[in-house]
């Protein structure tokens, strides 16, 4: 399965360019779409699931180009758990997939099979008859997974499915997604770097709508490697005076006083010494360096 | 169809349409048996309007329509025709039901037309004022994406038919000509013609909503 995106643009009506001549090949796994909010994943998203009709550009699915008319194909083979969905409130969670397995065009047998699976898979089998409105967010976003992965689709996109949940319920949903991730591609986007760290080796960083890094999870540490600092400081004068000065990626009250993370290319001048790169830092690094220009 | 029923039907729609159609008979004053009929088509068919507006737009508005795009065409198509039928056949029911509960008035029978005859002739031009009213609230509504456009623009077709102008223009081919008849007039069964407009133009509708599906998966 290979998703091949060529310099797509996507510009709304009132001239807002969400996605601006980006270009990306997802290869097999769990590839992560890290950015912050307005960055332009959503947008993109919908461009690959075939909602959205790019302004420029192509986008290929297994050699299958978008808008030639075989956007049926395309759709078969494309999973999607959107960022806001709503499942029928007052459908039980068995009738909901069941409708939904119908709807795609599976056969009642088979659709139920499935379902069975992925309810046990998923944790959710006890909770089966119970009405869709009835389950809290993290239950209903599994059953939102779910009905992504009825139809057995080979590329997934999962759209900030962690959102909002609980720690528990967010570390089950990035477990689900590696699990599910056997046999084929995850396209996964979120704004939270720890969603990323836990379940991809391979990422793009999007922000304004272009790429500001694509490539392996592993290099962008390396990018931030040596460039990370932690300094101790009595105060919290003292930390703002380093905030004012350096670009921080945290701070935290310790016994001795405070810790501040700074991310710099030489050593600050205050007595600090090396970190050892979390993502969440080299992250950070690469959106500084790029607003330095 | 179960599931389908505990989609589109949901229990305040059920509660309103019901409530609608009792008010209806308690206020609205007939005296002959040949009146209820027309009192009753215009209400109904103002309700078909209101009750179907949503089914091809609850996906949109519910947050469900990304994920409904993506599958089979025809299979969508489908759906909104199932709930359509579902809705359609619950509010024929609930309307000829109705047609009772003006009897609580003691209206009296003026023509030498049987029972059967008044109300069979009522079922007849029924089937075409739900027909007609609820797909062109479905059609409207899935050209604009917006239930409200579908409501609206039934509700302004209703105003310019429902009226002495309407009546004067149309003539017997009126939508609401089984209203504007004279029960007692020889020509009383000139209804059938706005009726069977109603049936033409509903074939019409029904081919359209498939037309603006395929074209949504464009």
């Amino acid at each position: 399965m290979s998703v091949k995106i060529k310099d797509v643009t996507v510009t709304f009506k009132n001239q807002v360019r969400a996605v601006d001549h980006v270009s990306l090949e997802i290869p097999h796994g769990v590839y992560g779409l890290l950015g912050e909010n307005g960055a332009g994943k959503t947008t993109l998203m919908r461009v690959l699931t075939t909602v959205l009709t790019p302004s420029e550009g192509e986008v290929y699915l297994d050699g299958i180009r978008y808008g030639s008319g075989k956007d049926e194909a395309i759709r078969r083979k494309i999973g999607y758990l959107p960022q806001e969905l709503n499942l029928y409130p007052g459908l039980s969670v068995q009738d909901c997939l069941e409708y939904l397995g119908e709807l795609s065009g599976l056969p009642k047998a088979e659709c139920k099979k499935r379902i069975r699976y992925y309810l046990e898979k998923t944790g959710l089998m006890k909770h089966r008859k119970k009405k869709m409105r009835q389950l809290s967010g993290g239950m209903k976003r599994r059953v939102g997974l779910i009905q992504a992965l009825l139809n057995e689709p080979e590329f997934l996109i999962v759209d900030e499915p962690t959102t909002g949940l609980d720690p528990e319920e967010r570390v089950r949903i990035r477990n689900l997604l590696v699990d599910f991730s056997e046999g084929r591609t995850i396209l996964f986007s979120t704004h939270v770097v720890e969603d990323i760290a836990a379940t991809c080796s391979r990422l793009a960083v999007m922000r304004k709508g272009t790429f500001l890094y694509t490539g392996t999870v592993q290099d962008l540490l390396s990018h931030a490697k040596g460039k990370i600092w932690t300094a101790h400081v009595k105060d919290e004068m003292q930390a703002r005076e380093l905030e004012r000065r350096y670009r921080t990626a945290s701070k935290q009250y310790t016994e001795e006083g405070m810790t501040v993370k700074i991310l710099s290319s030489t050593r600050p001048e205050v007595l600090c010494e090396q970190t050892k790169v979390t993502l969440e830092d080299a992250y950070l690094y690469l959106m500084a360096e790029k607003e330095q220009g | 169809m179960k599931k389908e029923w505990n989609i589109c039907m949901a229990p305040y729609k059920l509660a309103y349409s019901v409530l609608f159609l009792f008010l209806f008979a308690l206020f609205r004053g007939v005296m002959l048996t040949s009146e209820i009929g027309p009192a009753l088509l215009p209400g109904v068919a103002v309700l078909a309007s209101i009750f179907c507006a949503e089914t091809s737009v609850m996906d949109r508005h519910g947050q469900r329509w990304e994920i409904i795009c993506l599958k089979p065409e025809k299979n969508r198509i489908r759906m909104i025709y199932r709930r359509w039928i579902l809705q359609a056949a619950y509010l024929y029911g609930i309307a000829l039901a109705a047609y009772f509960a003006f009897y609580w008035q003691k209206p009296y029978r003026m023509t030498e037309r049987t029972f059967a005859s008044e109300y069979g002739g009522y079922a007849a031009a029924l089937a075409g004022t739900v027909l007609f009213w609820s797909l062109i609230s479905i059609v409207v509504s899935n050209l604009a994406k917006n239930q409200w456009a579908g409501i609206g623009a039934s509700v302004l077709l209703w105003i310019t038919t429902n009226s002495t102008t309407g009546e004067k223009l149309f003539g017997r081919y009126n939508l609401f000509a089984y209203s504007f008849c004279d029960s007692m007039g020889a020509k009383w069964n000139e209804w059938v013609y706005g009726t069977l407009i109603q049936i033409l133009l509903a074939i019409v509708f029904l081919i359209l909503i498939s037309i603006i599906e395929k074209r949504v998966s464009k």
